[in-house]
């Protein structure tokens, strides 16, 4: 587990990046909540990650469905900027290493 | 009575509001406004810009180009170059000091509104959480008050209303920040509809959820329009 002090994110991603190496990727999970529209949340992630109507649609089915969906994978620089990015559309977002 | 959004045949996305409806909508982004200002200055963000009505045509030269030095209650500078602390965390605190972020870690909103428009990062680890907001929860409060800020412009005082791509974008997310913050002061679940319906014929609420409804009408229309493309 990595662990973050006061440290910036750029002082720390050697740290990131050694963790990574066993491979263990970050993933960004979107939860899920009684507020969003299933068509907007098939819309972000449409817009934000390109994803086709298909995917996108059934990922939005995963989070109604199931609670949750890993939405995306990767450093885990490129997933906070993920959950950045999902928050500023209002979904509710986390970031945290692959189990 | 408002027309759902819709896609022109220039391209453009239309709607129009009675006035009485662009004074509600106006109404509730200015309050939205105020709590992501941090008006009590519980952040300690410094320099995030009002919005409201009275100055929102002039917003773009509120808007800082660079943050004010963030400042945080809790241990001043002193404390913070304490032993244990390196010249690297120095440095890293200086830096983020000089372009405006807080030298300590945020911690979440308490008010319950804040904490959904502004979620923790992290589940399982609150240290990283709290340091995950130091550096993203200034932009995400300024990516919010720049879109209150087009809606307001764009809207003026009601009546017809004719954006362009980004600005319907804007429009989308601060829909959704309003649907958020109502929906979250009533403790809105799936099941919300059969609540409202078993209030009392003059139980207040009922108000609250009819502009809730109204909003999500609004953007499921707006969705939809921005789905079909140019």
């Amino acid at each position: 587990m990595v662990t973050v002090s006061v440290a910036p994110v750029e002082v720390e991603r050697p740290d990131a990046e050694e963790d990574l190496g066993t491979a263990r990727p970050w993933i960004t999970i979107v939860w899920n909540d009684p507020i969003n529209l299933m068509s907007y949340v098939t819309y972000v992630f449409q817009r934000h990650f390109g994803y086709p109507k298909e995917k996108a649609t059934k990922l939005m089915l995963d989070v109604h469905h199931k609670g949750k969906a890993v939405v995306s994978n990767g450093s885990r620089e490129e997933m906070e900027r993920d959950v950045s990015a999902m928050h500023g559309y209002g979904l509710w977002a986390t970031l945290q290493q692959d189990t | 009575m408002s027309t759902a959004f819709r896609r022109a045949r220039d391209g453009s996305i239309r709607a129009s509001f009675e006035a009485v409806e662009a004074g509600v909508l106006t109404n509730l982004i200015t309050q939205l406004a105020g709590l992501l200002q941090d008006e009590r200055g519980e952040a300690g963000f410094d320099g995030l810009p009002v919005v409201g009505p009275r100055i929102r045509s002039g917003l773009a030269d509120d808007l800082p180009a660079e943050p004010d030095n963030g400042s945080v209650d809790g241990p001043d500078d002193g404390s913070a170059d304490g032993p244990d602390k390196g010249t690297a965390d120095e440095l890293a605190d200086d830096l983020a000091a000089s372009i405006g972020l807080p030298t300590e870690p945020v911690r979440a909103p308490t008010d319950p509104v804040l904490a959904r428009l502004l979620p923790d990062g992290y589940t399982d680890d609150p240290e990283a959480a709290a340091e995950f907001r130091r550096y993203t929860e200034y932009d995400l409060r300024m990516g919010k008050l720049s879109a209150a800020a087009i809606v307001l412009d764009t809207l003026e005082s009601g009546g017809s209303i004719r954006l362009d791509e980004a600005q319907a974008h804007e429009w989308m997310r601060v829909l959704n920040d309003l649907r958020l913050a109502i929906g979250t002061r009533l403790d809105v679940d799936e099941d919300y509809e059969a609540t409202a319906d078993a209030l009392p014929a003059d139980d207040p609420l009922r108000g609250l959820y009819a502009v809730y409804e109204w909003l999500t009408w609004m953007q499921d229309s707006l969705v939809s329009a921005l789905s079909k493309g140019r």
